[in-house]
């Protein structure tokens, strides 16, 4: 693996993550209405294609959001199929909507709900590191997708591969206090934007 | 994916491997001779190479189109241009009795709607037209093709019976 930063450069940008996801966490709690909380965080500096086992055929269903400006790479966030149902149909309820339960696909509405999420979580998330770090990041909207772990993964990975040679690996798990549901948040930065970044904080 | 499937060697991203079915001493980023397998390909492009009359197959990982700039990091099979290079060369290497190769090819999908600056096509839809210019190049033809769209894939390639299982998340299947 090469180290382009050195480890105890990223305890900063640990805390960061770690204030961020519990920001989300809180946000998760109000939109869905099912208490959540951050399980674990983890932050490494991956050679991108030693990210191998990561790649799965599981099927998730996926949030996907480009970020650019200060802080280059791509937010992602994965859940199982039926707790992305869950999610969805408890966002719907609560807006007086219903979701198809009975159907294993997502309808429109259903998806709609869930970019949703991707876009709280992802302001929560860029947003509480844009103000610490005094940066600006921007967010693209978020995608939805529905397929394999390797499949939503692989073209952010590739993308920076075009830039470099390794990335900073952000990867949370967040549940709810049933354990009903569990998310997997994925923030692959580009290493070469990072240094600069972590100097801002 | 089946308990046979999972006990199959994958070939990561950047990784190639190539196999002669019956002989021992595979070349590349693998340990065994039968079928190969590649999990998950989104925008990544999967290049089985076959020398039909002799059993060898060469399956590569590609990541990106074609390097910029220099450096030797990189994994032999990341890019296109020089992983078919390799491909070709090493199976040559192997067994020169017969030059005819064939490929199928799957993957380059757009899972999302994101491009590199100053592009104006997806890293999925660069990687489907790398590699079909790159074998094209090397005289290879292609025989079976699963690309584009907006699914992911996994893949199961067999040296014996030059066959390229591609498979859905939903399950669904087709044989190249």
């Amino acid at each position: 693996m090469i180290l382009l930063v050195e480890l105890e450069d990223l305890n900063p940008l640990n805390k960061l993550v770690n204030e961020s996801v519990k920001q989300v966490s809180e946000d998760l709690t109000q939109m869905t209405s099912m208490e959540t909380h951050s399980k674990i965080s983890r932050i490494s500096q991956i050679d991108i294609e030693e990210f191998g086992e990561g790649l799965t055929s599981n099927q998730r269903v996926a949030s996907f959001v480009q970020i650019s400006g200060d802080l280059e790479g791509f937010l992602i966030i994965l859940l199982k199929p039926d707790s992305a149902k869950k999610v969805a149909n408890s966002m719907l309820a609560d807006m007086g909507m219903q979701g198809d339960k009975e159907n294993d696909e997502f309808n429109e509405m259903e998806k709609s709900a869930l970019m949703e999420v991707g876009n709280i979580l992802t302001s929560s998330f860029v947003d509480g590191m844009a103000n610490a770090s005094n940066s600006e990041i921007n967010s693209s909207p978020p995608q939805f997708a529905n397929d394999m772990v390797g499949a939503i993964l692989d073209p952010a990975l590739s993308m920076l591969a075009e830039e470099t040679e390794t990335v900073i690996s952000m990867d949370s798990e967040l549940e709810t206090s049933e354990k009903e549901i569990e998310y997997r948040v994925f923030l692959f930065t580009n290493t070469n934007t990072l240094e600069d970044f972590i100097e801002k904080l | 994916m089946s308990a046979l499937e999972d006990s199959m060697e994958n070939v990561g991203m950047g990784e190639y491997c190539i196999v002669k079915s019956g002989d021992n001493d595979p070349k590349g980023n693998c340990s065994n001779t039968d079928k190969l397998k590649i999990v998950g390909l989104g925008s990544c492009v999967g290049v089985a190479i076959f020398k039909p009359k002799e059993n060898i197959m060469g399956l590569a990982h590609i990541m990106l189109p074609k390097k910029q700039g220099d450096g030797d990091k990189d994994k032999k099979a990341k890019y296109a241009d020089k992983a078919i290079g390799i491909l070709v060369d090493e199976m040559e290497e192997l067994s020169n009795n017969s030059p005819k190769k064939v490929a199928k090819i799957a993957g380059g999908s757009d899972m999302f709607k994101v491009f590199k600056d100053g592009e104006k096509e997806t890293v999925g839809q660069r990687n489907i037209k790398a590699v079909r210019k790159y074998l094209k190049e090397h005289g290879v033809k292609i025989l079976g093709e699963h690309t584009g769209g907006e699914s992911g894939r996994t893949i199961v390639a067999d040296p014996k019976t030059q066959e390229v299982i591609v498979k859905s998340v939903s399950g669904e299947e087709e044989i190249l």
